[in-house]
Formats: C-alpha cells, structure tokens, sequence
C-alpha cells in the first residue's frame, strides 16, 4: 500500500474526475463556436467560472483559466509591468514567492534594458513572514506591482493579508497574490489587484491555473493583440473538461473545508510532534498557525534525496527541497531565505483524504529511515 | 580560557550534506576552533544553519584566494559539545 505525502500534484477528488468524465462528452468542442455543441461548452466554461468567482469572492468576468499556476504567474507578473510601465518599471516580490514569480520578474526586468528597472527584493525574517514596516518603505518607491504569496508552498506560512493590503492600498500599488496555498483548505484574500492559483492543490487536474484580475487592475494582455479567449486575457483554446473539473474540485473542497483543516491541521501538528521528540538533529520550518496540511522540516547529517527515496522504498510518496533532490542542485530558495537549514528535506503536504492510519504508518518509519541514511553517510555518533 | 585546538577540514568536490557531516565529526573529535573548506554553495546555507542549531559561531566566511582555486573557508568556533 502507498501513502502520498506530497499533494501538490494531486490525487484527483472524486468530483473532480466525475465532472471531467461528465464534460469529455458534453463539453469537448470550442466554446467560442457559434453552434449548439458550442455554446454548450461555453455554458460549462462559464459555470466553472462563476463556481470559481464564488469561492474567490470575486465577478465572474474577472476569472480566466490558464494552463497551470506558474503560467497564470507569469502572465500576471508580466501583465501587471506591461499595465503600470508608465508609473514604474521596477517591481518587488517577497523572496520566498513561487520559482514561476520569480522567474518572471526577472525576466521583466531584463527585458526592460538599462531603462533602471530594478527587481525590489522584501525578506522574510526566521519565521517567514515579511516586514511590513519594510514592505511600507518600498511601497513607497512606487514599483509597477508588489508580489506577496497568500501563503507558502512549502512552509506553509500565512502572510498578513490585511497588513499587506492596507499598505498598498493608500499608495496606490497593485498587489498580485499567489492564493495556490490557502485555497484547498483556507480562507481566500482579499482585496488583491491579481489572483493566481494551480487547481493540483485544491485536488484539481494538472494543467488548469486561474488568473483572476480586478476590475480596472492595470494589467494587459502581454500578448497583445491576442485573440478573445479566455475574456481576451489567456489565448488558445482552453480544456473545457479540466477546466470544469477543476471547478467543481474547488467547491467541493471549500464545502467541508473547516472540519477538514481541523483534521490536517491535527495530523500535521503530530508529525512535528513526533519528528521533534523522536528524531535529533531536526528543524522543523512549519508551524501549528500556517496551512493546516503542509510540514517542511530539515535534517542534519542526511542527504534529502537519499531520505525521500529511502521513504518511497518503503510505501511513502514525499517530497523534498534538498539541492540533491532536484535536477538543478539549489537548495530551496525559501528556506535559505528564512537562513534555515536545507540539507535532509522533507516537504509534506497532506492530501485531502490523508488518514490517521496513514500518518501513524508514515510516523512509524520516519525515524528509522532517517537513520538509516544517517548510517550511509557515517553520522549515527554526531 | 584554554587553547583552542584547531582542526582544516577540506570537504571541497564534496556535496551536501557532507561537509556539514565532516564538520560535525571534527567538532565531536574535541577540535574548538575549525576551518572548513568547501565548494559546494549549500554549504553557504547549511554551515550557518548547522551553528545556529547546535549553539556553536560561525566566525567567518572568506572566498579562498584565486591561487587556491575556488571556495570558501568557514571558520568555526565550537563553543558547545552536542551530546553524544
């Protein structure tokens, strides 16, 4: 038997691929055609759309579909210099904003020559949370937008939302949040100018992201001209099955959300309980008042790719943000960010139907598999 | 105060997480003041991390000269035995 610890990439919810079955029939043609098999498509486009807008408390030609999170990311990243150039060309993201963010706004500024854009960098302090005192000073500085995640992907910290939005607010600033975090299981924020989020998270199919953009947002098309999908903001057309499905995901979710955060929040807290008590040599990076599903935690003398494969021998699907887990050889950027260790990384996100069977099971190999690398690498006595 | 008995570690070309390892075990072999010598750019990260969790100093961080090629010499300080 497997147990899966790393939701990012899914399991489907049972709505999710019920809907998806449902709309390869009814709703497979281009929602733009003007005949009936069309217009039927269009109608479970929209539907998905206003299921969206609902959850994110939003208008509903607000929402456009995209083909992941990073992508949305991007666009809004881009969209937001594009709209704002004549105010400013620099722009400011925290630094533990998604990989896909980041990328971005380099990207923006360097294709931006010696204009003297600048990409605006807000630290994190130990705990992961920005400063807003800090985040005021450059706020300031008027950058074409700020970029500041609802929470994180891997920590699962929860910034102040509202101190973020009553500071850049008064000044005028458009504020782009990353929701992909808080959605499955959390409140939405509020009172951002762009919206992005990669259904995966909220139990949805991969290759569906949402781009939400606030009526008179000053974000264009940075594909301009372009053609009219996607309320003329995402071009191509879209799968109006995973679009559909990723709706229908999401309200599913957000229906019985708080009795489930209660329950993640339970098993995340005793993970971190267990690994701190049992385990030496731990940092434990996520803590009880962040996303109810999601542990990051680090330790000494392992190597978090020996770690994570040691687990998935052992029937545990789980992540792990180690530099010699990942194709590139970086640490993870966020926890370097928060000067915390990143080597022996394991990154947990709880699925939606993650049981108390399964954390047990998971609990009652962690340590001997960290010791068993331990042992690999001759640092049992340390 | 009694003199500090110092330790070279030369973990360059080796990854993460051996040079924190090797640190580690110099430390735990009764060295107090070590330098460490590693390539590996998590080292950066790990190194400081490694002495905030174990109560010890990360003194200083100096880009190895040219001739030595290239790295960085962590000078540690051991000021606390982690129990064995």
């Amino acid at each position: 038997m497997r147990t899966l610890l790393d939701a990012e990439s899914g399991p489907w919810h049972p709505v999710a691929r019920a809907t998806f079955e449902a709309t390869v029939d009814a709703g497979w043609a281009n929602p733009r055609a003007r005949y009936a098999e069309g217009r039927r498509a269009a109608e479970i486009l929209n539907l998905a759309r206003e299921q969206v807008a609902d959850v994110l408390g939003c208008r509903t030609d607000e929402v456009s579909f995209d083909s992941s999170g990073a992508a949305a990311s991007r666009r809004a990243v881009a969209g937001l210099a594009i709209g704002r150039r004549r105010v400013s060309r620099s722009v400011a993201t925290s630094s533990v904003e998604h990989s896909s963010i980041l990328q971005a706004a380099v990207g923006v500024i360097s294709a931006g020559g010696d204009s003297g854009a600048t990409h605006l960098s807000i630290d994190v302090d130990a705990d992961g949370l920005i400063d807003l005192t800090k985040l005021a000073f450059i706020a300031g500085a008027e950058p074409a937008f700020v970029a500041i995640q609802a929470a994180n992907q891997e920590t699962g910290v929860i910034q102040d939302w509202q101190g973020i939005s009553a500071t850049l607010e008064p000044v005028g600033v458009p504020w782009f949040v990353d929701a992909t975090s808080v959605l499955a299981h959390g409140e939405p924020p509020q009172k951002w100018s762009v919206l992005t989020a990669d259904a995966p998270a909220w139990a949805g199919p991969s290759g569906v992201g949402i781009l939400a953009v606030r009526t008179g947002a000053r974000w264009r098309n940075p594909d301009y001209p372009s053609d009219a999908f996607e309320l003329g903001r995402v071009p191509g057309m879209p799968s109006v099955p995973a679009i559909a499905a990723a709706g229908a995901a999401l309200v599913a979710m957000r229906d019985d959300r708080i009795e489930r955060a209660k329950t993640l929040a339970g098993f995340s807290a005793h993970i971190r309980k267990v690994a701190s008590e049992q385990i030496p040599h731990v940092q434990i990076h996520s803590t009880d008042v962040g996303c109810p599903h999601i542990t990051s935690m680090s330790f000494l003398y392992v190597s978090g790719e020996a770690l994570a494969s040691q687990l998935d021998v052992r029937g545990f699907a789980v992540a792990s943000g180690s530099a010699c887990a990942n194709e590139l050889h970086t640490p993870s950027h966020v926890l370097a960010a928060m000067g915390h260790l990143t080597e022996g990384n394991l990154r947990i996100t709880l699925p939606w139907n993650t049981t108390a069977e399964g954390v047990d099971a998971f609990l009652a190999q962690l340590p001997s598999a960290v010791h068993s690398v331990r042992e690999q690498f001759g640092a049992i006595d340390l | 105060m009694s003199e500090l008995l110092p330790a070279l570690v030369d973990e360059r070309g080796s990854k993460c997480p051996v040079p924190v390892i090797a640190l580690a075990k110099a430390a735990a072999a009764g060295s107090s003041l070590i330098d460490l010598l590693a390539d590996d750019p998590v080292a950066d990260i790990d190194v400081a991390a490694w002495c905030l969790m174990t109560g010890n100093t990360l003194e200083s961080r100096t880009p190895l000269p040219d001739e030595q090629g290239s790295g960085v010499r962590y000078r540690v300080i051991i000021s606390a035995h982690t129990p064995r």
